[in-house]
């Protein structure tokens, strides 16, 4: 994980200096806060409208096979999101659960 | 815009007895919220379904009575996370709310539905809505799920709070529907006093009037002078939500809670890799028999009253022109619309049962991934798949797409899937194309290429329509519950109104024409063939000949390709027609039809019905938009000609372009 991590954050400047990972990074069970977006895009806004905004908890629940869609779990709602925009969504870890 | 400034509606009290309309409530939640259910406990049968003129936005308006009697008017609004526009559907229930609407009246009042088992994300839109200052009354829906979880809400908590008056609900048992019915006969409903603090960044005329915050767009500041709402739109969404957050603090309490909910034992089996995509074959496979096999008996069941109606009533009016007309083409028109009932019926009906129980979205889920792959959002899949039957009942279907831009390509590649009519012309033509045991494997190839063409043709509009309306697809996962029937089948009967009010008068218009013009001018000492060719059809026949000669097609199959506009399966009747095939039994008449084809000749001694001819024409028949109906349906549901005559042009241009390279080349490399 920390390479990978480490790639993001070279590639990212803006959010250098911060340790993150995104949605899409983690493993179902996986529990994280959610630190920003990783783009500015308008898109993510519906995202934001639906709970998803700063300093909220994220859980993935499960991830659909190939790269497929994720279930996550956010303010006691199951959404299903896909994987790019999941990459979007930068989180600060918080533990495994389950 | 047209309309009323939003600031001067509020000068109307909430009961005004004076003025003769009734009060008028718009109803608001967000999707998922059980808005839909409390709609139909609170109007029964009193509803109306039509469509915003200008935008395919469904519009459901009924009647109610209050708990004393009086007469209440409610607009069901399109479910929606927020107040901010992100689409058409979106964009109608701000409109509305703001009294920006022409067509519509400015409610008087507004019903607020959330979901009480989750207020930590529905309270957004509750706030968003009081804000407004219209006197607001708030649904907390689902009690009973939220009780099953271990929170309990503090309903009066709540109501201090927000300052509007807050009811306990379910929808599905109508417990609590006589407290909201007495909340709504209250002359002195207060409009909602809280405010969330908007941060600094906004700017102040914007924060004088809330309902400004939604007429701007990212972007587009309304004023020169004014900031992009960009920079302070997400700081907004923030605040809110803290304050969403103080108010569940306050409200709710959560108790221990489940570790595993049933919906989440149910979904460790419906969403396993392995099981989840099975369950989908098996509910779609049983949906396509049902949609395929089981309509059948009703359809021929239809047809059968409609020939048995034609001859009672042509036993009745002396013959002649009038006679035809009513029997041929009134009748016998008629029953080309209702004969999709059956179709129509039960595909609604279990996409209502899937939707209503929370499976569809979970199809969704699973489904995503490959829908992605052609640009396509989850939910088009079983549009997609039911269109294998019938386009018609698909592309109404199609409206359990949030997404408008994925609707839109949705509707329009849906008709390239092979459907039922085709396939008594591919079976027609198959057998002097290809002998003996392999016809199977060269049907199957025929509908491997309409899919093909519909995945590459969904590739392409996905990508070139619409660009700027791009979403990300977010599917809610709701928790399963137990059907609503009466919701299911109110909802069937709204789908099947429209289709035979607005897509049947246009499908009975065109066939009426049809039938004129393969009847007249008459010449009744001609027989069947000769007359056919001398009508207005196979003149027009004649006339398209040079245009589908390269494709290596006579007039003769020109008539046949015009007559397929009623519905497909018409070319078979109507080359029997052309070939003077008398038979009652549809089998030995098939086979009579196959025969007089391979025996056929052109004026140079060449057959007309070569192998080459027939792949040509089988697959002019896999891509083209023959289908009266689908066009019909189409400009309904896309509430323009122009996407229908889009899909028409595509199409009929791709089923052009692909018989003329098959023909073309197939001749060039010596097949005949």
């Amino acid at each position: 994980m920390s390479n990978y991590v480490l790639m993001r954050l070279n590639r990212n400047s803006a959010l250098a200096g911060v340790g993150f990972c995104t949605v899409s990074d983690l493993s179902p069970g996986c529990e994280g806060v959610i630190s920003g977006f990783l783009n500015r895009d308008v898109a993510l806004r519906r995202f934001r409208e639906m709970g998803l905004v700063e300093g909220t908890g994220v859980r993935v629940v499960r991830k659909a096979p190939f790269r497929g869609a994720i279930e996550i779990a956010v303010r006691g709602a199951r959404l299903s999101i896909r994987n790019e925009a999941a990459s979007q969504i930068a989180v600060r870890l918080v533990g495994e659960l389950e | 815009m047209t309309g009323r400034s939003p600031s001067g509606r509020g000068q109307k009290p909430a009961g005004d007895k004076a003025s003769d309309a009734p009060r008028t409530f718009a109803l608001v939640g967000n999707p998922n919220s059980g808005k839909t259910t409390l709609f139909n406990s609170l109007t029964g049968l009193r509803q109306k379904v039509g469509n915003y003129p200008g935008v395919t936005v469904e519009r459901k308006e009924g009647v109610c009575y209050g708990q004393h009697g009086e007469t209440y008017r409610i607009i069901d609004l399109p479910g929606s996370y927020s107040l901010h526009v992100h689409s058409p559907d979106e964009e109608v229930l701000r409109d509305v709310l703001l009294g920006r609407r022409s067509d519509t009246p400015a409610p008087d009042a507004v019903i607020c539905v959330a979901d009480a088992s989750n207020l930590d994300r529905h309270l957004y839109l509750v706030s968003q809505v009081v804000e407004l200052g219209l006197p607001t009354i708030v649904v907390l829906n689902m009690m009973d799920i939220a009780e099953s979880r271990e929170i309990a809400v503090d309903a009066k908590a709540l109501a201090e709070e927000l300052g509007v008056p807050v009811i306990p609900m379910q929808a599905n048992t109508r417990e609590g529907l006589v407290e909201l019915r007495l909340a709504m006969s209250r002359t002195d409903l207060p409009a909602g006093k809280h405010r969330v603090a908007l941060p600094g960044s906004v700017p102040a005329e914007i924060a004088m009037d809330r309902s400004q915050l939604y007429l701007c767009e990212c972007g587009k500041p309304l004023q020169k002078d004014l900031i992009d709402p960009a920079a302070w739109q997400d700081e907004v969404i923030a605040t809110r939500y803290a304050e969403v957050d103080r108010l569940c603090a306050t409200a709710t309490r959560h108790g221990e809670r489940p570790r595993l909910s049933t919906t989440d034992r149910i979904d460790r089996w419906l969403l396993h890799p392995f099981f989840g995509p099975a369950g989908v074959c098996l509910v779609l496979g049983l949906l396509f028999y049902l949609v395929f096999a089981a309509a059948e008996g009703p359809m021929h069941a239809i047809e059968g009253l409609f020939t048995w109606l034609a001859n009672l009533v042509g036993g009745i009016l002396p013959a002649g022109d009038f006679h035809d007309l009513v029997t041929d083409g009134i009748i016998a028109g008629v029953g080309g619309v209702l004969v999709f009932l059956p179709q129509i019926f039960i595909l609604f009906f279990i996409i209502g049962l899937m939707e209503d129980t929370g499976y569809l979205s979970r199809v969704a889920f699973i489904m995503d991934r490959i829908m992605g792959m052609v640009g396509l959002n989850g939910r088009a899949f079983i549009p997609l798949l039911s269109s294998y039957a019938c386009a018609v009942p698909a592309i109404m279907g199609a409206r359990t797409i949030d997404n408008p831009r994925d609707r839109l390509v949705t509707i329009l590649v849906a008709p390239w899937a092979s459907c039922s009519a085709r396939l008594p012309v591919y079976l027609l033509l198959l057998p002097l194309l290809v002998p003996g045991k392999h016809q199977f494997l060269a049907l199957a190839g025929l509908y491997g290429l309409g899919t093909a063409g519909l995945m590459l043709f969904a590739w392409i509009f996905s990508r070139f329509l619409g660009r700027g309306n791009a979403m990300p697809a977010v599917i809610e996962l709701p928790g399963y519950k137990r059907p609503d029937w009466h919701s299911i089948l109110l909802q069937v009967w709204h789908r099947v109104r429209l289709f035979i009010r607005r897509a049947g008068t246009v499908i009975l218009a065109v066939s009426i024409l049809l039938w004129v013009v393969q009847t007249y001018p008459k010449a009744p000492q001609l027989e069947k063939a000769a007359q056919l060719e001398q009508s207005y059809a196979g003149r027009l026949g004649k006339t398209i000949e040079p245009v589908i000669a390269p494709l290596g097609f006579d007039w003769k199959i020109g008539i046949g390709l015009l007559a397929s506009f009623a519905a497909r399966e018409v070319f078979v009747s109507s080359m029997s027609i052309s070939y003077s095939i008398q038979e009652e039994d549809e089998d030995i008449g098939l086979r009579k039809l196959r025969e007089k084809f391979s025996e056929a000749r052109r004026p140079d001694g060449t057959a007309v019905f070569s192998p080459l001819v027939c792949l040509s024409l089988l697959v002019f028949y896999v891509f083209a938009l023959q289908c009266v109906s689908t066009v019909a349906v189409v400009r309904r549901e896309t509430n323009s000609w122009r996407w229908a005559g889009f899909q028409f042009f595509w199409m009929t241009g791709s089923a052009y372009l692909a018989s003329l390279l098959v023909f073309q080349i197939g001749r060039w490399l010596g097949f005949s």
